[in-house]
């Protein structure tokens, strides 16, 4: 064992050098990092540091320091696989570093430092934490980096993106360290607490978002025995796990009143070994990443042994070896203060330390000093009987392997279609960009990242381009020249939205989806903040009892308002002329006959019910309306205009008394001396709205009447009489749409001449939050605005309200249902209406001009919901009419509360049941596929079995179903055809496998319906593979 | 850490007349976007005595400011000699060139200047009332003193 300590191995300070409190070997075991009370990370070469006694060697000590903290950095670590560096620090900040091509560019600015080897850069700032960062950790396949602190929060970062995915918040006190099982299935946490909290996890794909990571990163289980009495003096609790899997070291344990390092049996978590002899806490403990065997290479090998080193306050190394109950080395002399951090090379061999006295120090073993290290193949071994090296779950049968290559390989095919739409080009030039470095790589070409030498211009003197322009407070301003964009920005990696964004732009946004909403037209005369409504509530007068006068009366009132005032609620008569209480003298006089009440109004008004309860407001009447018909672009052809000419009162007489109201049809052109009138009609009532298409004009009169005229001008039916003044007219194909002002909701098929709804027309009550506001208010009161009424294709009403709720009247079902709400938008993550994703059609641009209102029966509903959603959007959350919803629910998310921990991701999938509820309602076709896929991946992420199989089943059908099993059907399935909106059943399950395809735990479940559908070769069938 | 991180200063004309204006080229990194413009001045420092004699030279905003490396130059207007004591003219003195965000500094570069005679016979024999044209400055540029102060930036709060 040789001891090494260069002199300039050190931070330097001013009066002494810096405490060190962290140290890390890279995964080559070319650097050394440590971390000091000065802010700075350095980088060191450990050749050099292994090489400090040989004056012939001259390369490079240092090879980079970096000052990106403003506070004492804790805890350095590289990333196994050699791509990053992560530090995090009492600036409640980790950064994360890389080490970029070409020549460093420039020292720290003024300071002493020497010059840089390499150019380690600052990759990302990770924002997360509320007090110092006390510790990191890297995953084994550096897909995930976890940092714990003085906060008591565990953080888990991807390790591609750096987005957080997860704040673990069990802890009740300082979190101190964090080690990674090297089978990659849990880590583990140690806490001032006085517990160490081993965490269960699958390893997130390079492109994970912290939606889909809800259901990873559980709590596996506590080890509280060997703390129990443990000193929270330490600054760190590194813990270490054994690179064969089997045993988690843990620092600063005690065995009755003696410090330990407490060894934690994996599976069971027992602690049944203790390692003592240190006379302080122990601060850190690590384990040789190597095993070792006794004897040399190629000998007989016996079992394989581990080594683990601790050390901690009492400034002694002990060195264990798992087969000696004594350490093999123990040391007192290498550090004046308590040592922070140990840290192997890869060969297992050489130990660095740091200690808080500043010194930074490698221990030499000789070989076979600790055993003869076995090859690293051996490791792969030993963990292998933990499931290292593939996912949780284990593949149950040849069709589960199979589904899940083609479960993968389509999600392959999606990111490389993407990848090639944004690079403007056909898939076939993306050829394997898989994970998140391919990205980087594929992205850069595209001008966005900046070449990264940051080389200063040749000349200095060259002149800058630059114009002084004063501030508005006389101060000169000027806009610096950017040199160059650097390294750091998102320029690197773009994050999942960014791309999003990029693809979203492709397809022009709101506009390119509007041009496939299946909706009519909107009213072009509606006033702004939509058409007032108002509630007459249910409330009755009291009965004015005349036969004891007044003081009976008020008697009568005052019991009711006694029994009220506890709670109750007081028995009255419903009689024509009022409420009476009961036992009023009314009731009595009558000999006690039991009143049948005359007059009822039901509390909630049915839609095919009397409707007075609402007041619409009435359009004015305007000298003209017009309307043009809608055309499809061809501006520069004559256009048809539909022309309703009402005339001024007369002066002097009766309001009434008008001259007739003129209708005229006109094809104008560009000329005015060219226009054509092509029919003209007369009304005698001034005409408040008029709307029409290629199938048919309609007007409505200020009396209620609607007329209606074929495109030559013939009337097509005797005028419809309304029950109050129409407040909206529309339509689409042959559907006509009237409101009236009492909220009938009328729809016509104008071909068949038919109503849509049974009874004539719905009422728009339901609608206006009548059933929670018209309760015990006997007067007027403001319901919420009606934005727009409007009409698919199918004639099927759509109505938006201002507080953002999208209504639709299901005329099946013959209700009125909510699609969209303010609820979701707050709630639910998938709440992203400017995300085109679910909107996007895959196929067909709507160019058949022979259809001008683009009615195709696949086009049904289509973009209807996103329509609603925007509506929600803008109401809800942009107008903030939904602040104090927003508050809660924020409130919720941010800190669970007992009973609420699952909320968020529970609104969400209720959010994408409702929307996918919603398509099947509106027959929205692509929504539908979209949502179903959406879904899928969601309920199989977070691991949902009952919806899971339910939702197979439902796809399957009755008639599919025989063909798998024999079971019977039960729950709710869609429809009973072999179509469900227009897809075959068959091509919606196929899908929804191959997305659930990939869960291993719910391949019990899905493998039969793959091999229904032939998903799987059904070839191999009997094989099993066996594993693990 | 620091969003805006000094990166370089470079001292575009130097020696120079003592008269002639300040130009630094300055080059610094931006990690993040800011909200507001950097704040940069010149001070100089008149007197060793007192601070009274201190000079702000000139001071400039600088903005918008794109995320990546950027450089600028920054020129200022040499003291006022009125208000310099005769006898602090000459000699060794100090500039300070300073950063602030949101009127919160956080860096600081201090140079030592030079004041002398280009020609020897003046400067053997110094004039008590110096002859301003024939000072010759001298900013001693490889031996800058950076200060740091740790602030709060847009993305801390």
């Amino acid at each position: 064992m040789r001891f090494t300590k260069p002199l300039w191995l050190h931070h330097a300070g001013e009066k002494k050098d810096h405490e060190v409190y962290s140290c890390h070997v890279s995964p080559d075991g070319t650097r050394l990092a440590t971390a000091a009370g000065d802010g700075h990370v350095r980088i060191w070469s450990t050749e050099a540091i292994l090489n400090a006694s040989d004056s012939a060697y001259t390369k490079p000590k240092q090879l980079a320091s970096l000052s990106y903290h403003s506070g004492t950095v804790h805890s350095v670590r590289f990333s196994p696989n050699g791509k990053y560096l992560a530090s995090g620090a009492d600036d409640k900040i980790v950064c994360v570093y890389n080490l970029e091509p070409g020549a460093p560019a420039h020292t720290t600015f003024g300071s002493k430092e020497e010059q840089p080897v390499e150019n380690w850069r600052i990759f990302r700032r990770l924002i997360g934490h509320d007090n110092d960062v006390q510790d990191l950790g890297w995953s084994h396949d550096s897909s995930i980096l976890v940092s714990v602190g003085l906060d008591s929060k565990v953080v888990v970062w991807n390790g591609s993106t750096f987005e957080k995915l997860k704040t673990l918040s069990q802890h009740q006190s300082h979190v101190k360290g964090i080690c990674f099982d090297p089978a990659n299935k849990y880590f583990a946490t140690a806490s001032d607490d006085r517990s160490i909290k081993i965490y269960r996890f699958t390893s997130p794909p390079p492109n994970a978002t912290a939606y889909d990571q809800t259901s990873n990163f559980t709590l596996e289980t506590s080890v509280t025995a060997p703390f129990a009495t443990s000193p929270l003096t330490t600054y760190f609790r590194r813990c270490s796990w054994s690179p064969d899997g089997m045993h988690l070291a843990a620092a600063n344990a005690v065995n009755g009143p003696v410090s330990s390092v407490a060894i934690v049996q994996r599976g069971n978590w027992e602690s049944n070994i203790n390692l003592i002899g240190h006379e302080g806490p122990v601060e850190t403990c690590a384990f040789s990443p190597r095993l070792f065997s006794p004897r040399p290479h190629g000998e007989q090998q016996g079992a394989t042994v581990t080594i683990v080193a601790c050390a901690g306050q009492d400034r002694t190394l002990s060195v264990w070896n798992t087969t000696f109950p004594r350490p093999f080395v123990t040391t007192q002399e290498l550090a004046a203060k308590s040592i922070s951090d140990l840290a192997w090379s890869p060969d297992g061999e050489t130990l660095f330390l740091t200690s808080l006295d500043g010194t930074i120090a490698a221990v030499v073993f000789e070989t076979g000093e600790l055993g003869y290290p076995v090859e690293v193949g051996e490791n792969v071994k030993a963990l292998a009987k933990f499931g290292a090296g593939r996912r949780v779950g284990i593949i149950e049968g040849a069709d589960s392997l199979r589904l899940e290559e083609g479960s993968k390989a389509g999600e392959l095919r999606g990111v490389e279609g993407r990848m090639g739409e944004l690079m403007g080009d056909g898939p076939a030039q993306t050829g394997a960009l898989v994970n998140g470095d391919a990205e980087t790589a594929a992205v850069k070409p595209n001008g966005v990242a900046a070449e990264p030498t940051l080389a200063p211009p040749k000349d200095p003197a060259e002149k800058l381009k630059q114009r002084v322009t004063i501030t508005k407070d006389g101060k000169k301003r000027i806009a610096p020249l950017l040199v160059s964009s650097s390294n750091t920005g998102e320029a690197k990696l773009p994050r999942p939205q960014l791309q999003a964004a990029v693809g979203a732009g492709g397809h022009a946004s709101d506009e390119a989806a509007g041009k496939i909403l299946d909706l009519s037209k909107p009213y072009d005369g509606l006033p702004k903040g939509g058409i007032a409504s108002l509630l007459l509530g249910n409330k009755r007068k009291y009965a004015e009892v005349e036969a004891d006068g007044e003081e009976e009366r008020k008697r009568g009132e005052k019991r009711v308002a006694a029994v009220q005032a506890t709670g109750a609620v007081p028995i009255v008569h419903n009689t024509a002329d009022g409420l009476v209480p009961a036992s009023a003298s009314a009731g009595a006089a009558e000999g006690g006959k039991v009143e049948i009440p005359e007059v009822l109004r039901p509390a909630v008004v049915s839609s095919s019910l009397s409707v007075s309860q609402i007041r619409l407001a009435v359009p004015m009447v305007r000298s003209v309306i017009l309307r043009p018909l809608d055309t499809d672009h061809d501006n520069n052809e004559a256009s048809i205009v539909f022309e309703a000419r009402n005339s001024p009162p007369r002066p002097g007489s009766r309001a009434q008394d008008r001259e007739p109201t003129r209708i005229t049809l006109t094809r104008r052109s560009n000329s005015p001396s060219q226009s054509q009138v092509l029919w003209q009609d007369f009304l005698p009532r001034p005409a408040v709205l008029c709307t029409g298409n290629r199938h048919f004009w309609a007007v409505a009169c200020e009396d209620g009447s609607v007329h209606t005229w074929t495109p030559a001008g013939r009337r097509l039916t005797n005028a419809m009489v309304l029950e109050a003044q129409p407040v909206m007219l529309d339509c689409r194909g042959w559907w006509l749409l009237v409101v009236t002002a009492v909220g009938g909701v009328f729809v016509w098929d104008m071909r068949g001449l038919k109503a849509k709804f049974g009874g004539g027309s719905v009422s728009l009550a339901p609608v206006l939050d009548a059933a929670s506001t018209a309760q015990g208010q006997g007067h007027l009161t403001a319901a919420p605005s009606l934005m727009f009424a409007r009409l698919n294709s199918q004639g099927v009403v759509v109505v938006g309200m201002s507080n953002g709720d999208g209504f639709c009247y299901n005329g099946d079902m013959g209700i009125w249902q909510r699609l969209s709400e303010g609820w979701w938008a707050v709630g639910s993550q998938y709440w992203n209406t400017s995300d085109t994703s679910h909107t996007q059609t895959s196929t067909k641009p709507n160019t058949n001009g022979n259809i001008l209102d683009g009615i195709h029966a696949e086009n049904i509903s289509a973009g209807l919901l996103p329509y609603l959603e925007r509506h929600t959007t803008s109401h809800a959350l942009l107008r903030g009419r939904s602040f104090f919803l927003q508050r809660l629910v924020k409130n919720i998310i941010s800190r669970p509360t007992e009973g609420f921990e699952n909320f968020e991701a529970t609104v969400s999938v209720a959010h994408l049941e409702n929307r996918l509820a919603a398509a099947y309602t509106l027959s929205a076709r692509e929504e539908f596929r979209v949502g179903l896929v959406m879904y899928a991946k969601r309920i199989g992420a977070e691991g949902l079995r009952g919806k899971v199989e339910e939702l197979l089943t439902g796809l399957m059908g009755e008639g599919m179903f025989d063909a798998v099993e024999d079971g019977e059907t039960e729950g709710v399935e869609w429809g009973s055809k072999e179509e469900i909106v227009g897809w075959p059943r068959e091509v919606l399950l196929k899908e929804v496998v191959m997305v659930l395809g990939k869960h291993r735990d719910l391949q019990r479940v899905v493998v039969p319906y793959a091999r229904f559908l032939g998903v799987v070769d059904a070839g191999g069938g009997g094989g099993m593979v066996v594993d693990g | 850490m620091a969003t805006v991180s000094l990166l370089n200063v470079a001292v575009r004309n130097n020696p120079a007349q003592f008269t002639s204006p300040y130009e630094f080229e300055i080059t610094f990194e931006c990690l993040e976007p800011l909200q507001k413009d950097l704040e940069w001045k010149l001070t100089y420092v008149g007197s060793a005595t007192s601070s009274e004699h201190d000079q702000e030279l000139d001071s400039l905003l600088v903005g918008p400011i794109p995320v990546g490396v950027n450089k600028f130059v920054f020129e200022a207007d040499p003291p006022n000699t009125s208000r310099i004591p005769a006898t602090e003219i000459l000699g060794v003195t100090v500039i300070l060139l300073s950063c602030s965000y949101d009127d919160r500094e956080f860096v600081r570069v201090g140079y030592y200047v030079n004041n002398e005679y280009m020609d020897e016979a003046l400067a053997a024999e110094p004039p008590a009332k110096p002859v301003i044209e024939k000072v010759r400055r001298n900013i001693l540029a490889e031996k800058p003193r950076v200060t740091r102060f740790a602030i709060k930036w847009d993305s801390e709060e």
